[in-house]
């Protein structure tokens, strides 16, 4: 049976936190998206509608880790034997969203010695873990400032190389490890470290829909996909489709964008502006913009692209010690970005 | 081999080249620490050594690596086949010869950092481990990064580090673009990219295989030159001179020279000393490195409401003059006015370890570690395992798979490769956080907000809040205040929170110190039933004169609540907040009689020179 799905185009509102989920679908380099809000407000809904919608990928065959076809220098060992044997075979799987619960110990999230094998066979074997089935899909954390220390480390490592390295109970193994990191969290009960916030490309704070129409809207939305789901699927199909090409579309232009000196200008000035650290907002800016750009259906960037997605790539980055409130002076940047922009 | 973005790409990366060379070339170089904010290139920087290196293997350790795979335990497949016990294929082995990099170094469990840098300094590994003695070379160089403001490491571990190198974001716009560009372009095409600095890393590979470091001369007067620049830094013992000695000469080499040059010798301080590097004794701290004092001013800017400087030592005298006078004034002992005033925010310090600590596993303190403690009730993170005492009941699967390897000849088996008896089986070692409680029981009365004290106090609660937030403790804080004592904040994560509250927190009015006290036992009372550890900060000048009732405080509750507290287990520690020429010492009364560890507000900056030498001492124990 497959599961059901509530199409991604029938989400009322939330159009932030859409805009960012598309934008890594189009460029997963760009790094993942933080969603910070409170309960109810359609995250984890958006998130498996996204991956419903998205194109199979094409895969080794057989692999754990699900080894992308035609990147051979990135696959995992086993693959890249398959690959100069001439035993690989290509095959198609969808996207999935891989969940990454609270509880998980080590071992399940990096992988480990697979028992059961070790005991029939007496040879060593690698059980892969959570880290291993979210390569190349979504992997979504619920909560991720309630989650462990040593869990987080673990994450923070295989999400800036995109490579998961074992080294445990005897198993010396690595795999690729690469995918887009969606954590949701609720601020009041307690921060995320600095450094696992900077990895998070980009941020969206929601909250519930306010305006009175729209809510009542959901409502009859959600009543009508549990009455009749395949019915409501179908109403979104074409919605649905059109959006799917869109993204293939921007998916494969972007990777021929080349952004204009005039936006990475802006991209540099908006960060010396607001004193962020470091060089991951520079070039998290760009590559969004560059997403941004092809998702509109444009070949080149343009420095107004940088402002428009500046909102989603820098409020999490703002604060340089635990104690400052990370929030934007909305106001204050609008007027200094279109200051900027006139200038350059 | 694996591709990585060419250290001639990267802008202000001089150093970590010349660092790169040095450790490739000469066999006294082993370790290299890089650190610096998040984002600016340090990891990626690190791997790029392959490019000057290209023979060697690049060996990464993971986060979770454990012991037993840093040094090797019983290879289970060889012991299945063969009866014997050989040592599996494990990090440092695989080490040798080849290149080691560890990523966040700071986070690192200490039971595994602390042996990984003795083997690659020593170039030997020898441990004990499952059954089975490795003893074998580790001719290898190893290369750590962190992020400092995750916890920073100790003296007596950074010293272990040959060199060190800071990395920060350039602020140049046109370096910054330049950045982009190349990440971009790098990202496009790897292999392209890599190729157009391959000419750059051959000529670095040829001068590493030309520099003939054990030929360097070096004079008498040099030698002297180095204990003097390592005697005028304040560098602790001799592993100093002897880095900066080994880097000089392997630069020298680098350089054709064949003797020990000056501009070398320049260098190899740089590189050398910045982590050895100590404030001088006797004297006020002196101002810190450029780099660093530029970051101050940028927090100093960003700090809100930081309106109030602390005081110079003539306004100081002055106001310890009006202290004296309020002091004989009223009975009250200096409560100045009732009137409510909010104090701004004083400056924060880096704070010593307020906690004394009490378990071993708090030697790991500088690495956010403080309260790791063995779990019993199979939860928490695995790192190790041992036979079991009594019955298990966390069997560690592997561990035990490996105990009962070289058994399995003699055994039947039946359609398993694997048979496991009852000897053989193994339990996991667990640690998880123990999950400090600290609760600030804040005295807001009027006499900690005469003479803008407060501002001290609060700039000392601050400093001991980002701690707490690298330890990820809970915090919460009380104040005591007029006629009672109230919770401003309940037990929370989120520090920032924390300091909402201690920007808003009142002052003014009577002590009601004994209210404070016992509602602060209350609230962590129930932390401790939780099975949490509760410790109880309280800042005050101990000078309390309303009782639980209202009235003056009586002798009997006095008593009572002194009882209660010493046989809470709680740990209390008494911040002690007096000011003024005569003090009248109720603080260390107050922590004697319920048996609390007693500090000075000043005693608690890390670079107060007495601290600095105790904590120096603790690591050499």
């Amino acid at each position: 049976m497959k599961r059901v799905c509530y199409p991604f185009t029938a989400i009322v509102g939330q159009e932030e936190m859409k805009d960012a989920l598309i934008l890594n679908t189009i460029n997963p380099a760009i790094g993942g998206v933080l969603i910070r809000g409170e309960k109810g407000t359609a995250k984890s809904t958006a998130v498996r509608a996204l991956a419903d919608l998205l194109p199979s990928r094409d895969v080794i065959e057989g692999c754990a880790c699900g080894c992308a076809w035609g990147n051979k220098d990135a696959a995992c060992p086993e693959c890249q034997e398959r690959i100069a044997s001439g035993t690989a075979a290509r095959t198609s799987v969808p996207m999935s969203v891989v969940e990454l619960p609270l509880s998980s110990t080590e071992d399940r999230v990096a992988g480990t010695l697979d028992i059961e094998h070790a005991i029939t066979t007496g040879k060593k074997k690698f059980e892969p873990g959570i880290l291993a089935k979210a390569n190349g899909n979504i992997l979504y954390v619920d909560e991720v400032n309630l989650l462990d220390d040593h869990i987080v480390d673990l994450l923070l490592d295989a999400a800036a190389m995109g490579v998961n390295y074992i080294e445990r109970e005897g198993v010396s193994y690595y795999h690729p490890s690469k995918f887009i990191l969606i954590g949701t969290m609720n601020p009041e009960e307690g921060d995320l470290r600095p450094q696992l916030l900077d990895r998070f490309g980009l941020m969206v704070d929601i909250r519930g829909e306010q305006d009175e129409k729209k809510r009542s809207e959901i409502i009859r939305r959600r009543l009508a996909f549990e009455r009749d789901p395949d019915a409501f699927i179908r109403e979104y199909e074409g919605s649905n489709a059109e959006l799917r090409e869109k993204i293939v579309a921007a998916r494969s232009a972007v990777k021929d964008i080349i952004p204009d000196d005039r936006t990475m200008d802006m991209a540099v000035k908006i960060s010396l502006h607001l004193g962020v650290d470091g060089h991951r907002s520079d070039l998290t800016l760009v590559k969004t913009a560059c997403a941004y750009a092809a998702m509109n259906g444009r070949d080149k960037t343009r420095p107004e692209d940088v402002a428009a997605v500046s909102r989603l790539v820098l409020p999490h980055r703002m604060r340089k010690n635990p104690f400052q409130d990370s929030s934007l002076d909305a106001g204050g940047l609008d007027q200094w970005i279109k200051d900027t922009l006139a200038e350059l | 081999m694996k591709a990585y973005m060419p250290l001639a790409s990267m802008s202000g990366t001089d150093d970590i080249r010349d660092a790169f060379m040095c450790l490739l070339c000469s066999p006294d170089l082993r370790t290299l620490l890089i650190t610096g904010p998040p984002g600016t290139g340090k990891s990626a920087a690190a791997r790029s050594i392959a490019g000057f290196a290209p023979d060697k293997k690049i060996i990464e350790i993971p986060q979770n690596v454990t012991r037993e795979q840093l040094f090797g335990s019983v290879d289970i497949e060889e012991a299945i086949k063969t009866g014997r016990k050989v040592t599996a294929d494990s990090v440092l082995g695989r080490a040798d010869g080849n290149i080691l990099i560890a990523d966040n170094a700071n986070l690192l469990p200490a039971d595994v950092f602390q042996p990984l840098l003795n083997a690659v300094s020593d170039g030997i590994v020898k441990a004990e481990i499952g059954g089975v003695s490795v003893d074998s070379a580790c001719d290898s160089v190893l290369i750590c990064t962190m992020d400092p403001e995750e916890g920073g490491l100790s003296p007596h571990m950074l010293d272990r580090f040959d060199m060190c190198i800071v990395t920060s974001s350039p602020e140049d716009e046109g370096i910054r673009k330049e950045i982009i560009r190349n990440n971009l372009e790098y990202e496009r095409d790897p292999s392209g990219f890599m190729a157009a600095y391959s000419a750059i890393e051959a000529e670095i590979r040829n001068r590493i295989s030309d520099a003939s470091v054990l030929t360097v001369v070096v004079d008498d007067g040099y030698l002297d030159l180095i204990s003097q620049i390592c005697g005028e830094m304040f560098v602790e013992g001799h592993r100093g001179d002897i880095a900066v000695l080994n880097a000089a000469c392997a630069l020298s080499a680098l350089h054709g020279r064949k003797r020990a040059g000056m501009d070398e010798l320049k260098e190899a301080v740089r590189l050398c000393l910045s982590h050895r590097r100590r404030e001088p004794p006797q004297m006020p701290p002196e101002s810190p490195p450029e780099q660093e004092k530029q970051e101050e001013q940028q927090e100093e800017k960003d700090e809100p409401e930081q309106e109030s400087e602390p005081p110079d030592s003539g306004s100081e005298n002055q106001e310890r003059q009006q202290e004296d006078l309020d002091d004989s004034d009223t009975e009250d002992n200096g409560e100045g006015s009732s009137e409510e005033k909010v104090f701004a925010v004083g400056e924060e310090f880096d704070v010593r370890d307020f906690i004394p600590p009490e378990s071993r596993f708090s030697r790991s303190r500088k690495t956010g570690k403080r309260d790791l403690s063995e779990s019993h009730d199979n939860t928490g993170r695995t790192v190790g395992d041992r036979i079991p005492a009594g019955k298990v009941t966390d069997v560690a699967l592997a561990a035990s798979i490996r105990a009962a390897a070289p058994y399995q000849m003699s055994r039947e088996h039946g359609n398993l490769a694997v048979v496991l008896k009852k000897d053989d089986l193994r339990e996991k070692i667990r640690v998880k956080m123990k999950g400090t409680r600290l609760l600030f029981v804040v005295d807001g009365s009027g006499s900690v907000g005469a003479h803008e004290r407060m501002v001290s106090v609060k700039g000392a609660i601050l400093s001991m809040l980002n701690d707490a937030y690298r330890r990820r403790d809970e915090v919460g804080m009380a104040v005591f205040r007029n006629q009672g004592a109230e919770l401003v904040l309940p037990m929370t994560r989120s520090v920032l929170t924390a300091y909402k509250s201690l920007k808003e927190l009142p002052t003014g009015g009577r002590t009601p110190l004994l209210s404070g006290l016992v509602l602060g036992y209350e609230v962590l009372k129930r932390e401790a039933d939780a099975g949490c550890e509760p410790v109880m900060v309280v800042l005050t000048d101990g000078r309390g004169n309303v009782g639980l009732e209202g009235g003056k405080p009586s002798p009997e509750e006095i008593e009572k609540t002194a009882e209660v507290l010493r046989d809470s287990g709680i740990r209390i520690i008494v911040i002690d907040t007096e000011v003024g020429l005569i003090r009248f010492g109720k603080a260390l009364l107050l922590s004697r009689m319920i048996g609390a560890e007693y500090l000075l507000l000043e005693d608690l900056n890390a670079e107060t020179i007495s601290e600095t030498i105790r904590s120096a001492m603790s690591w050499f124990e």
